[in-house]
């Protein structure tokens, strides 16, 4: 189950979406999400609503949600960004570990620029060799493990000056 | 006869779409930022004028000239802004031996000076606004200056479309206040030349459609609504007025026939009042030309002015005696602009990402848009208008309101939940708004809950079923499941 922050203006809700629940705000929702064309319109059905709704991804990471009449700009940050405490994501640049693990490289240092989705660091767990990207382009101002480093759960891995 | 439109969006493609109906060529112009625009499709050719600029393209005199000549066009329609009210260009169509499909150059010239449009008013017999009907010239004298009554608005003679007007509220700023109306209007229009008019207080916007055939013949359609402005820039317009007295109808429909018939007024025309609070009407300018708005005209009357001025160019007699004429129902215009309320209503820029226009009963929706076009800042913001008809205006009202929530754009802002909410607000439904509504109007701050809650439910979704994908592919939809699987693999999972 996977848990996703979705802001709307200054309001902020959670998401977690399992195999076959979804919650909001700890909250169960029966819903379902289909493409209608392929080019961002949707149905989202409900028990017994269908309501469509046209998605698009706007440069920032975010989604303009046309729903209802309505336009709307939602950020979407999955939960593994936001550890415990911690406002993680875009916004503060900061990279955290997905889960405990070994660093198995960190290709950039201190001063470098780098670019959204630009891959700072990998960490291996579960067998599994993980790309950990930049939530958004900036400047690396610290680096806080080198490879062969163990962090836990959330550890704080890279932060960044956000901005070009 | 052979028609170049010579202007762009949306009313050019609703001069096309005239011309496309009674079968007669058209020639559309475009400058560089247009190349793709819907009406440079839609017209039987397509002449290219220039740079994205407006004064190197659709102002560009000669080369619209150039354009008209090399495209063996017989006629030229201005359209609305641009040089629709320009009598050179008017002038130099008709030295080209072409028909300009408006008024006659003089009468633009004169209509274009809005002092020399008082005086004749005056001469009319139109109540006008009290003061001289002179620019105002650099020393004003002590006696004019205690003769001035404040609040008071400070014109450019040669201005028009709601721009180059200032207000000045106390004798302290009117020094201040002149100067940056003479530099706006030295920048807008060229002439720096201004006058002063009274501010009437809770004025309303009522205008008088007049049609006549420059031979004597001068129809009146009716009037329309256009309180609702932002800045006097009209937002949403209606026919006819609400809650005008039959008295206020007549006496405002003689004096625009009046005016007229005085300067045996050829094809379309607007003439502009303000009804004072006290219930009293006074001119302010003409219009020689199509209006943004003309469509709640064509729906309470069931006449398209656009096909009436082709067949008047075309030397054709007016179609209609004015017993003829007799509007039924009501119609309500929303105008759509990528602008954004949340932002103080700056112009957006963008690419028209989603596009659904509403339908159903009583609605039409003039515009130029379609999926993919690019929004610039070139140009008007102006997207599309929306206008509802019903045979009463509280049904008109309903179905503006549906319309509206039909209405999606996406890729820009616009104000459409904006105009959703002045439609919504009682005042503006109790037909009790006046110029001043839109300055203290406040839109709700609530929003739907439920709909926000679909709106968060769907962006998670799609988050979720995006996950595995790489940012910056992001812009490929649902057909990337190859590439999650791929990735998939690079992780050897």
């Amino acid at each position: 189950m996977l848990t996703y922050y979705v802001s709307i203006g200054e309001r902020e809700y959670r998401v977690k979406i399992g195999d076959s629940q979804v919650w909001l705000d700890d909250e169960p929702v029966t819903c379902r999400l289909t493409s209608l064309n392929g080019n961002g319109l949707h149905q989202l059905s409900r028990e017994s609503q269908s309501v469509e709704v046209h998605l698009s991804s706007d440069r920032r990471g975010g989604y303009e949600v046309l729903i209802g009449g309505r336009r709307l700009v939602a950020q979407v940050a999955p939960g593994h960004r936001r550890a415990a405490g911690q406002q993680g994501g875009a916004e503060s640049g900061a990279l955290t570990a997905l889960m405990p693990g070994l660093i198995v490289e960190v290709p950039v240092q201190v001063g470098d620029t780098v670019t959204e989705g630009e891959v700072l660091v990998v960490q291996e767990a579960m067998k599994m060799q993980m790309p950990l990207r930049a939530p958004c382009a900036g400047r690396v101002i610290e680096v806080r493990v080198e490879a062969g480093a163990e962090v836990e759960q959330g550890a704080l891995l890279v932060r960044l000056a956000p901005g070009a | 006869m052979k028609v170049l439109v010579a202007n762009r969006g949306e009313i050019a493609v609703r001069i096309l779409r005239a011309c496309r109906e009674l079968g007669v060529p058209s020639v559309a112009v475009y400058s560089d930022a247009d190349r793709e625009a819907l009406h440079v499709r839609y017209a039987d050719e397509a002449v290219a004028l220039g740079p994205a600029p407006a004064a190197e393209s659709y102002l560009h005199l000669p080369r619209v000239l150039a354009a008209a000549r090399s495209s063996g066009a017989t006629a030229v329609h201005p359209g609305y802004g641009f040089l629709s009210e320009s009598p050179a260009f008017a002038r130099a169509v008709e030295d080209a031996g072409l028909t300009f499909i408006g008024p006659r150059p003089h009468t633009m010239a004169l209509t274009g000076d809005k002092l020399a449009a008082r005086r004749e008013a005056r001469e009319a017999g139109l109540p006008v606004l009290p003061g001289p009907d002179e620019p105002l010239t650099e020393a004003l004298s002590a006696e004019r200056a205690s003769r001035v009554q404040y609040p008071v608005l400070v014109k450019a003679t040669a201005g028009g479309g709601g721009r180059g007007i200032r207000l000045a509220r106390t004798p302290a700023e009117l020094a201040e206040v002149v100067g940056q109306a003479r530099q706006e209007a030295q920048a807008a229009f060229g002439n720096d030349e201004v006058y002063l008019e009274p501010l009437v207080q809770h004025a309303r916007h009522i205008e008088v459609q007049i049609l006549g055939d420059g031979q004597g013949h001068v129809l009146c359609l009716g009037e329309r609504e256009c309180s609702i402005q932002r800045r006097r820039q009209k937002l949403i317009e209606e026919a006819p007025a609400p809650g005008l007295t039959a008295t206020q109808r007549t006496r405002i429909f003689e004096a625009a026939l009046r005016l007229g018939q005085a300067l045996n007024y050829r094809s379309l025309g607007t003439v502009e009042f303000l009804l004072d609070a006290a219930g009293d009407f006074h001119f302010i300018e003409i219009n020689p030309r199509i209006q943004v708005e003309h469509p709640v005209t064509e729906l309470v009357t069931g006449l398209d002015l656009v096909t009436e001025q082709l067949r008047l160019a075309a030397g054709r007699p007016l179609r209609y005696a004015q017993e003829y004429v007799v509007p039924r129902g009501a119609a309500i215009e929303a105008r759509v602009l990528a602008e954004d309320p949340e932002r103080d209503f700056l112009p957006a820029t963008g690419e028209i990402s989603y596009l659904k226009e509403p339908g159903g009963p009583g609605i039409r929706v003039d515009s130029a848009l379609y999926l993919g076009m690019e929004v610039t800042a070139h140009y008007d913001s102006l997207l599309a208008k929306v206008i509802a008809w019903g045979e009463n205006r509280a049904v008109a009202i309903l179905r503006l309101r549906r319309a509206l929530r039909e209405f999606q754009i996406g890729g820009v802002p616009t104000d459409l939940e904006f105009l959703f909410q002045i439609v919504d607000s009682h005042p503006f439904i109790a037909g009790a708004v006046d110029t001043t509504y839109l300055e203290s109007f406040q839109p709700a701050r609530q929003g739907d809950e439920s709909l926000e809650r679909d709106a968060v439910l769907a962006a998670a979704l799609l988050a979720h079923q995006r996950r595995g994908a790489r940012p910056g592919r992001e812009r490929a939809d649902e057909g990337n499941g190859w590439r999650l699987a791929a990735w998939r693999a690079e992780l050897g999972v």
